[in-house]
């Protein structure tokens, strides 16, 4: 399974931090999900600066695109 | 004994005690005194209560039987684990990593001094699975990796599972 699809947005703009989740490929050859704490005050950009492993590449996606069926986790892919 | 109230002294040189606080209101054995160098202390009705002592710990007696040291949860998160995953409250965290079944980062705000710290951790387990164990994989200062699942073989293989709630506090 892919996760193809990734959330158009503008700086100005801006990402709601609860609808939001930050993928990026894990070492395991996976794709590893960032969910945010809502109370921690950051932005979802921030988050992604200080909660991504220094060298990945990431995207910040929409909860929705996240499959809620986990029958298959291991099995998904980060698509660039 | 004088009171000192100077622009350059601010309020000073009454130490006071448990039972006559040097800084109190009308309650005259309830307040804020001062039992020896570099130490804070508080009282109620004459007896200790509290105090901040010469190393910055906080200390308390809240049922205690007796005035010591609390060492505080510096992180805590409590998240689905199944299903959306997300985080249902926290506090010192920024995020949650989900990095496949049964396997979870916990990011935190202000990472701890040392890799050193304590967790404690509880699951509520899927309707499928009676017990859910959990397992540290990597300590860090500023984050650590865990992972839950439960025993498949006679030899205590495990295989990695969803918990339905995730519950870690760090202690240090």
């Amino acid at each position: 399974m892919l996760l193809m699809s990734t959330l158009q947005y503008s700086a100005d703009q801006g990402l709601n931090v609860m609808n939001s989740r930050i993928i990026y490929p894990n070492d395991e050859g996976g794709v590893s999900i960032i969910v945010p704490a809502i109370e921690c005050g950051l932005t979802i950009e921030e988050i992604a600066a200080k909660d991504v492993p220094a060298g990945k590449p990431f995207k910040i996606v929409d909860v929705a695109d996240i499959p809620s069926d986990r029958t298959f986790r291991n099995a998904w892919e980060y698509s660039e | 004994m004088s009171v000192i109230i100077d622009g350059t002294n601010g309020i000073s040189d009454v130490d006071g005690s448990a039972s006559t606080p040097a800084i109190r209101g009308t309650d005259t054995n309830t307040g804020i005194y001062f039992p020896g160098a570099d130490r804070i202390g508080f009282s109620e009705g004459g007896t200790q209560v509290g105090e901040f002592d010469a190393s910055g710990n906080f200390q308390f007696n809240s049922g205690y039987g007796s005035v010591a040291t609390a060492y505080g949860c510096r992180a805590w998160v409590n998240f689905n684990g199944t299903s959306t995953v997300a985080i249902r409250a926290s506090g010192n965290v920024t995020s949650i990593t989900d990095n496949g079944t049964g396997n979870y980062t916990v990011n935190f705000t202000i990472s701890m001094p040392d890799v050193n710290f304590s967790i404690a951790g509880y699951t509520v387990n899927p309707a499928s699975r009676a017990l859910v164990f959990g397992d540290v994989n990597t300590y860090a200062t500023g984050s650590i990796r865990v992972s839950t699942g439960y025993i498949t073989g006679f030899n205590g293989e495990a295989t990695s599972i969803d918990a339905t709630y995730v519950n870690i506090a760090v202690f240090r």
